[in-house]
């Protein structure tokens, strides 16, 4: 377990259309995911001299996949309100895509990776674009139906 | 032997000798209870043990926490309407909601505003234990025995985040579900160790206040779990007793003079409830804090021929066929 800076992982974030990190957080890489927390540093630096397995700080925000860096569900609460690759789609399609189901929607998008939030701003899930005859190709990549099929 | 060895010897013979009637036999087969428990409960409970039981068999009225770390209540109210939900406020909690009638679909546990941690579909008694701890802003919290996380992620609520929970949870296998619940509520300030409570004096560190919500029996969870009428001998109570007793002492260890802690388990057993914190006021000093304002039972001064201390009906006991929620025991302790 380390503490880390939040300048290392903006660039991850930048094919979401994020200028900065999106969350005032102390950053804490655990194993293969950044957890991000408002905690007290001095309380947690103390944890973190002690000879105990902490099994995560704060909201799990960031998952490091070989090289690449991806982000989860918690942290597209933050992004949804400040990058700028932003699909919204009506409700009866969001649930399509809760179900984990890809679908193609007339608009075009000059961007490869989104964030899809429904008619209340709320994010939903990540998704990449792909650009079709007819349309886009709304592929998710990682949605809210998780936390269902497989939160525990 | 330890104080906590000649406490429970001291108590045994007294806790676990029953004496079986007929009429207690004609009672526990009728409901489909253990002897033994039915026989407890005429102790306690007295001419409303049959209302008692056959409140065991009806169905409690499911409830959530509106989420404010993620969601206006009001709002919340409003988009679950919508979706032909209609819930009413549970007047002495800042969060908690009844839900008095369900569309067909989708099920509470799986509308979207679930996914999206607007809620959490909690037991009306569990949310007491967090209010009566009340923990503040910027404040150091230990949760002892935090799996699912349901109480973990209410105090966060009550926190607004700030401050730091240190939560523990030793079972791997719960852990994930904890894990999924605090990312899915935007809970920020919660530590969470893969430790048993018996073992946070190695965090070297001494707490605001402490929740110990302790495994137990679960005799409170009948409506929801009939096969609790007939899952717990009275050798299983012992040994939850003995946890119980050591989880008491290694959070009092951890606890700051003037601090608080709440003991509270989802069991209707004295021997897990009352005997237990009576044990925190006679052996470690510890002072019972008069809970006000939520609805309950006053907790017992005395059972099978034990007198607790008087300070004990400070604490609270609810009953499906009282307040019609789970049953649970509530005690605040301050170390003083």
């Amino acid at each position: 377990m380390r503490k880390v800076r939040t300048e290392q992982f903006s660039r991850a974030l930048h094919e979401y259309g994020c200028d900065r990190f999106p969350a005032n957080f102390e950053l804490y890489e655990i194993g293969d995911i950044i957890y991000g927390t408002m905690g007290d540093p001095n309380i947690l630096e103390g944890i973190m001299r002690r000879d105990v397995k902490v099994e995560m700080i704060g909201l799990p925000l960031l998952l490091r996949r070989g090289r690449k860096l991806v982000p989860l569900l918690a942290l597209g609460d933050y992004m949804a309100k400040s990058c700028s690759h932003r699909v919204r789609l009506p409700d009866r399609i969001i649930e399509k895509i809760l179900y984990g189901r890809t679908v193609t929607v007339k608009e075009t998008y000059n961007f490869r990776k989104g964030l899809l939030i429904d008619g209340h701003s709320d994010f939903v899930a990540f998704i990449t674009l792909r650009s079709r005859k007819k349309g886009t190709e709304i592929i998710p990549d990682l949605d809210i139906g998780w936390y269902l099929r497989a939160g525990g | 032997m330890s104080e906590i060895d000649s406490y429970l010897k001291n108590h045994e013979s007294l806790l676990y000798t029953y004496h079986i009637t007929p009429e207690i036999k004609r009672i526990a087969d009728k409901y489909g209870f253990l002897e033994y428990m039915v026989e407890r409960y005429l102790e306690f409970l007295g001419d409303q043990t049959e209302d008692f039981l056959s409140s065991c068999s009806l169905p409690l009225t499911k409830s959530i926490r509106c989420n404010s770390l993620k969601v206006n209540c009001g709002e919340l109210e409003k988009r679950l309407a919508d979706r032909g939900f209609s819930l009413t406020k549970i007047w002495w909690s800042r969060f908690g909601y009844r839900v008095e009638k369900s569309p067909p679909r989708p099920s509470l546990g799986a509308t979207v505003e679930y996914m999206k941690g607007f809620y959490y579909i909690q037991g009306e008694a569990s949310m007491i234990p967090p209010e009566v701890l009340s923990p503040r802003e910027g404040e150091l919290v230990l949760d002892m025995a935090s799996s699912p996380g349901g109480k973990t992620t209410h105090m966060a609520q009550l926190m607004n985040n700030r401050g730091t929970i240190v939560a523990v949870e030793k079972n791997p296998s719960r852990l994930r579900k904890i894990k999924s619940n605090i990312s899915r509520l935007g809970v920020s300030n919660v530590v969470l160790l893969s430790m048993s409570g018996e073992e946070v004096s190695r965090l070297g560190m001494e707490f605001d206040r402490i929740l110990l919500d302790a495994p137990c029996s679960g005799e409170g969870l009948i409506p929801l779990d009939p096969s609790r009428k007939t899952k717990t001998a009275p050798e299983d109570l012992k040994n939850f007793q003995r946890t119980q007793l050591t989880l008491l002492v290694s959070g009092f260890r951890v606890l700051r003079r003037g601090g608080f802690m709440v003991y509270s388990t989802c069991s209707i057993a004295p021997e897990e409830d009352e005997v237990i914190v009576d044990f925190a006021v006679k052996y470690l000093g510890m002072k019972v804090e008069r809970i006000h304002g939520i609805p309950g039972e006053r907790g017992l001064t005395s059972f099978k021929g034990i007198s607790f201390s008087p300070e004990l009906s400070g604490c609270i006991r609810t009953y499906p066929h009282l307040q019609y929620t789970e049953g649970f025991f509530i005690c605040l302790l301050k170390k003083e």
